[in-house]
């Protein structure tokens, strides 16, 4: 049995919301170690990788591998009910056809529940390898998003080139071309500006800004992004959640014109 | 097994989705398969570029090309898939006069170099000028392909909808003329395909007669109309009165579909929705499958699917040989299909590969333009972690468990994935509690769409809301009969209490002898004046009003007894607007009302003249 309790809904809400638009439906895969979600895009461009450890929630019990294949969308329904602040348990059997989830006001007794009925999901499993980036760029979240949206109204992909000068966001569109780009830099009195470039070797790539986009919807979540690249493999976009939780995208980057 | 060229107006891209066969698997894929079909053109597919999505362009083992309006929005548009096994154009091009541009270029079609474009554009002085170049290709109405064979022109022709229209119209079909007669005189061949919008002959339109003695006109007066007389110029044994048109003299392309159905009455491929005309099958015959002189005998069948839904339009084909004779030697129709060097002999010498997309390929749209797959950057795990380890599968396994499938849960060797894992994923928590199984949701078979989730999530969800809501007519309804005696002249006295009674509950009484109904009043009397002043108004009078107000018309029966249909008149003129009752059944062959039989009947009366029983 799974019974898992966070003491502020507020980040399932967020997490949740950043992938509903990527994957409809998607197994939540339940073990002592926390909460684990893995899914791709229905054109197989995008993946979520989501991890939700033991230690996000208080307290956090799972006898058994549980699979619960959640619809987003109407998880987010239920969701909604939720106060930011309210304390969200949920709670499943071993071979559950409904995930039980109750909120308890943190102000006033109110106990609203729900139980959300469940599906078999077919889903494939990736593995991901760890990786050694060539480039590993840290930024406000909120600086990420504002790139990806600006850049967005140009074009329909961006092309990422960290070198030791910098990493420039460019991209070309029928009514011109636009281009970020943004240097490390630190202050110590306001940490959450901070840019950080880590580079072993330089590294250009092309991603569709669609996704990008789509990923930026975590920024709720985190309030820095880490981005990391290398040739011939997908970039990652991670927010971390709380602790060792995350939420990851990864997304392929565009072949590159042969021609 | 030939090469088959299917034409059909989908009255918008996905609209035959919401029928069968279509709806079963929802891909485009699984379409093409049904209507076995190796080239299809799609008029119609009223979609914008910015709504093209994934499983319209990128559909395994098929191309595509669109032409989409330049200014108006989900409106007209020419798609052509081409089966990549099958055929591959070496050129494409939209637009009839040439005057667009191919995709990142400036370059219009006909300033290409010559061996780029594939040529017979207008020239000055050919075309009637009625409407300028670019207007007559801005509205996505035509996709060329060039094949070593032939050259496609897949063409939605602008309908005959009002005057206003009639300059473009004629214009486009003009151009279409032109631009054929220049590619024939090249020397290439033209097969014309699509919704022309142009009814050939008397034969391809349904109830013709009656319409012209109404409108009193003749047949010769209905086919010297512009539009029809240019097409039947276009056509091998069409029927043009009088001395043809000057550069119109010779006949262009054969009609396949009338070719091999010389004298098949009632071939229609369009129908009025509105009408419901399709079942009665009055309708006409605007989609066709057109081929130049040269490539005539090539073809083999030639037919419409009128049993095929899914538009108001039926799709129409023509299927070509396997092989050909050409200057007495024979050709695989493969080796023509595709560019040099592709087939040969009916064999295929070289695969297909990105390279061969041409440039108007909406693969090459950015969105779609070098997509890679993630699944491909990542290998796959070697056991699918989700399945949980369910202890209650080792007894009792259930008897349609086969041994078979329960291996790759559980072999650690087992490192390729399983495509086909719906068998192995139901075991989990079926031998636990074969009992809940039904209370799961499962989403269909095809779980990786989101719109068929969405289909199992909706079906769910309506049917216990429709079920467990009450209507709002429980509350209204009278209980006893007694309210059966106000006539139909009280209804306009009994709704103004009715309506603002809450307001005037307190000074009403006084007001009463003067303002309501006799009928109201005795019954008042009888039930509620000696006990309080305030129950004036009789409850049951008020849920009558209420029932008249809220309830559901009773709608007249026709002559075969069945509920009439209420429709609202659109012709201008004083009887714009009113709605009015007629039989529910479509509309026969005759294209009539009809006495006596299982179509339509004459039953007919305004909105405003049914006093037929309310609800009671």
């Amino acid at each position: 049995m799974l019974e898992a309790r966070l003491q502020q809904a507020n980040v399932l809400k967020k997490t949740v919301d950043a992938i509903k638009d990527l994957v409809q439906d998607c197994n939540f895969d339940c073990n002592d170690s926390g909460i684990a979600l893995q899914a791709m895009d229905n054109s197989h461009v995008a993946l979520v990788s989501m991890l939700l450890k033991a230690e996000t929630f208080q307290p956090y019990r799972c006898d058994r591998n549980i699979a619960l294949g959640v619809n987003l969308v109407s998880l987010t329904k239920v969701l909604r009910a939720a106060q930011p602040d309210d304390v969200l348990t949920m709670k499943a059997e071993d071979a559950p056809d409904s995930l039980n989830i109750l909120f308890e006001s943190s102000e006033n007794d109110r106990i609203t529940e729900y139980d959300l009925k469940l599906m078999d999901i077919d889903q494939e499993h990736l593995g991901i390898p760890d990786t050694e980036y060539a480039a590993t760029i840290s930024m406000p979240s909120a600086e990420f998003k504002r790139i990806c949206t600006d850049l967005m109204a140009m074009s329909e992909s961006v092309t990422i080139e960290a070198t030791k000068d910098g990493v420039k966001f460019s991209c070309t569109g029928d009514i011109g071309n636009g281009a970020v780009t943004l240097r490390n830099h630190q202050v110590e009195e306001k940490p959450k500006e901070n840019i950080e470039i880590e580079l072993t070797e330089p590294v250009s790539l092309t991603f569709s800004l669609k996704y990008l986009v789509n990923f930026c919807k975590a920024q709720a979540l985190s309030d820095s992004v880490r981005i990391c690249l290398s040739n011939e493999v997908p970039l990652l976009v991670e927010y971390l959640v709380s602790g060792q939780s995350y939420l990851r995208f990864y997304l392929a980057p565009k072949i590159g014109d042969e021609e | 097994m030939g090469l088959r060229i299917t034409s059909w107006n989908v009255n918008g891209i996905r609209n035959p989705f919401s029928y069968q066969p279509w709806r079963e698997k929802r891909t485009f894929e699984a379409m093409f398969d049904i209507l076995e079909a190796d080239i299809v053109v799609m008029q119609e597919t009223k979609i914008q570029r910015k709504d093209l999505q994934d499983d319209m362009v990128l559909v395994p083992g098929w191309d595509v090309y669109f032409s989409l309006p330049r200014h108006k929005k989900g409106y007209a548009g020419v798609a052509i898939y081409t089966r990549n096994s099958a055929c591959m154009p070496v050129r494409a091009e939209e637009g009839i006069i040439g005057v667009l541009c191919p995709p990142n270029s400036t370059t219009r079609f006909r300033d290409l170099p010559e061996d780029q474009q594939i040529g017979g554009y207008p020239q000055p002085g050919q075309l009637a000028g009625l409407v300028d170049d670019a207007t007559l290709d801005s509205e996505g109405r035509c996709v060329l392909l060039e094949f070593p064979a032939f050259v496609l022109i897949g063409t939605y022709s602008p309908a005959n909808r009002d005057e206003s229209r009639d300059d473009f119209r004629l214009g486009y079909l003009d151009a279409l003329d032109v631009r054929i007669r220049n590619l024939v005189a090249m020397g290439k061949q033209v097969v014309l395909t699509g919704d022309l919008n142009v009814v050939r002959g008397a034969i391809d339109t349904a109830g013709l007669l009656e319409r012209l003695r109404k409108e009193g006109m003749t047949l010769n007066d209905f086919f010297s109309a512009p539009s029809r007389r240019l097409f039947n110029q276009m056509l091998f044994e069409g029927d043009v009165i009088g001395p043809k048109d000057e550069h119109r003299e010779e006949p262009l392309l054969w009609d396949l579909g009338r070719l091999f159905n010389p004298d098949r009455q009632g071939m229609f491929t369009c129908w009025d929705t509105k009408k419901n005309t399709r079942p009665g099958n009055f309708g006409s015959r605007i989609d066709y499958v057109l081929c130049s002189n040269g490539i005539k005998d090539w073809f083999v069948d030639s037919n419409i699917q009128e049993g095929l839904m899914g538009s108001d339009h039926c799709p129409v084909f023509a299927t070509m040989a396997d092989t050909v004779t050409i200057n007495g030697k024979e050709v695989h129709t493969r080796d023509l299909m595709n560019p040099p060097g592709v087939f040969k002999d009916g064999d295929r010498v070289r695969e297909w590969t990105t390279k061969d997309l041409l440039p108007m390929s909406a693969k090459l749209i950015p969105e779609f333009n070098n997509r890679r797959s993630i699944k491909d950057m990542f290998f796959k795990k070697p056991a699918a972690p989700k399945k949980p380890p369910t202890p209650a599968q080792d007894p009792s396994p259930s008897p349609s468990k086969e041994p078979s499938s329960s291996i790759p849960s559980t072999d650690p060797d087992a490192t390729e994935p399983i495509p086909s894992q719906p068998e192995t994923h139901t075991l989990a928590p079926s031998p636990v509690n074969p009992a809940s199984r039904g209370l799961k949701r499962t989403p269909s078979a095809a779980a990786s769409t989101s719109k068929s989730s969405k289909k199992v999530k909706t079906s769910l969800t309506k049917e216990p809301s429709s079920k467990g809501q009450s209507s709002l007519m429980g509350f209204f309804k009278p209980k006893t009969t007694a309210s059966s005696s106000i006539k139909p002249e009280a209804e306009d006295d009994s709704q103004s209490p009715g309506l603002n009674g809450a307001s005037d509950s307190l000074p009403a009484p006084k007001l009463t002898p003067s303002r309501t109904s006799q009928v109201a009043i005795e019954e008042t009397e009888d039930a509620s004046l000696p006990t309080s002043p305030e129950k004036v108004f009789d409850p049951i009078q008020n849920k009558e009003s209420w029932s008249k107000l809220l309830g559901k018309r009773i709608v007249p029966k026709c002559e075969h007894g069945e509920n009439c249909i209420s429709l609202t008149t659109k012709k201008a003129g004083v009887n714009c607007g009113r709605s009015f009752f007629i039989c529910p059944r479509p509309i026969g062959p005759t294209g009539e009302k009809e006495t006596g039989t299982q179509w339509r009947c004459g039953f007919f009366i305004w909105s405003s003249d049914w006093n037929g029983p309310q609800t009671s």
